[in-house]
């Protein structure tokens, strides 16, 4: 598959958190502007990706502990480096960087949790983006 | 025979109705506290028709499996509501 | 009334049967496939207590409804023990 480059850590991050290439990039976007302050608007903007679902995408994200939700009206979201994940997500960054189609081939590889396909399955609409 | 399979049937839900618990607890996903309470109310059906005799109205007996499918509905339909994040 | 109860029952089992299935489909996860049969189990056991009630009153089918929904429910905890990781 050609995987074999990548570390058991961001193995397990991606199959924990990254549900799709989107997901992955909208955090390593925020990571690399490390301390801006992004709305779902700006975000939505800057990536070309549906604002509804950059919307919920960011809570979810910062329901995780990703990122952090910060006080306004539209709500803002920052990438904080003193998160418990930074090391990773530096890692993942510095690998996605290197061997982007081993890392988009893991996201699209079978998800490790029969849990999160279970609730999934219920999803009546599909809820990906139309990402150009 | 039929005691047996009603027994049997309520203890199996009892199991899988704890299991989708502790579902909901790891996830955090209100589906799963759906599932939970589903079985729970099918297996509390099949406890009760093994409880009643025969002859008992049993319309009023599927009055608890129709709350059962009931609560699947609501939270599949909870599942899809506009604007729901992925794991409320 | 209570058949209207019976009907919307196979009808949500089914429901799920198939969203379940067309996961499996999908994700290929197993816990999916033993879900989506156990709901399969489930709409079974509801058709069989339509017929049971409504078209075959003078027959007793107790015995092969409350074996459909146990078939369903081994299926199912199997599932949930086995491929829920």
């Amino acid at each position: 598959m050609g995987d074999e480059g990548i570390s058991q850590n961001v193995r397990r991050f991606i199959g924990e958190h990254i549900r799709s290439v989107v997901e992955l990039e909208v955090l390593l976007l925020m990571h690399a502007g490390s301390g801006r302050v992004w709305s779902a608007a700006q975000l939505s903007e800057q990536m070309r990706v549906d604002a509804e679902w950059t919307g919920r995408e960011l809570l979810e994200l910062a329901r995780r502990g990703l990122v952090r939700q910060c006080e306004g009206d539209p709500p803002l979201y920052v990438y904080e480096a003193a998160n418990a994940n930074h090391g990773i997500v530096e890692e993942v960054a510095d690998t996605y960087a290197q061997r982007r189609v081993s890392v988009i081939s893991l996201i699209f590889a079978k998800p490790s949790d029969p849990i999160q396909s279970f609730a999934d399955a219920f999803k009546l609409r599909k809820k990906e983006p139309k990402d150009g | 025979m039929h005691q047996f399979l009603l027994g049997s049937a309520v203890a199996l839900c009892a199991v899988i109705g704890l299991i989708f618990l502790r579902f909901w607890r790891k996830s955090k996903d209100r589906l799963f506290l759906c599932f939970a309470v589903s079985f729970w109310l099918l297996g509390v059906n099949w406890l009760a028709l093994a409880a009643v005799r025969e002859d008992e109205p049993h319309t009023t007996l599927y009055v608890v499996r129709l709350v059962a499918f009931a609560v699947l509905l609501a939270g599949i339909w909870d599942k899809n509501r506009a604007g729901a994040v992925s794991k409320p | 009334m209570a058949e209207a109860v019976y009907v919307l029952c196979a009808l949500t089992s089914a429901a799920c049967a198939i969203l379940l299935l067309r996961g499996y489909v999908r994700s290929r996860a197993r816990l999916l496939l033993w879900s989506g049969l156990c709901f399969i189990a489930l709409t079974a056991n509801n058709a069989l207590l339509f017929v049971d009630k409504v078209i075959l009153p003078e027959v007793d089918l107790s015995l092969y409804r409350t074996s459909t929904a146990m078939a369903g429910l081994l299926l199912l905890l199997f599932g949930l023990i086995w491929d829920a990781d």
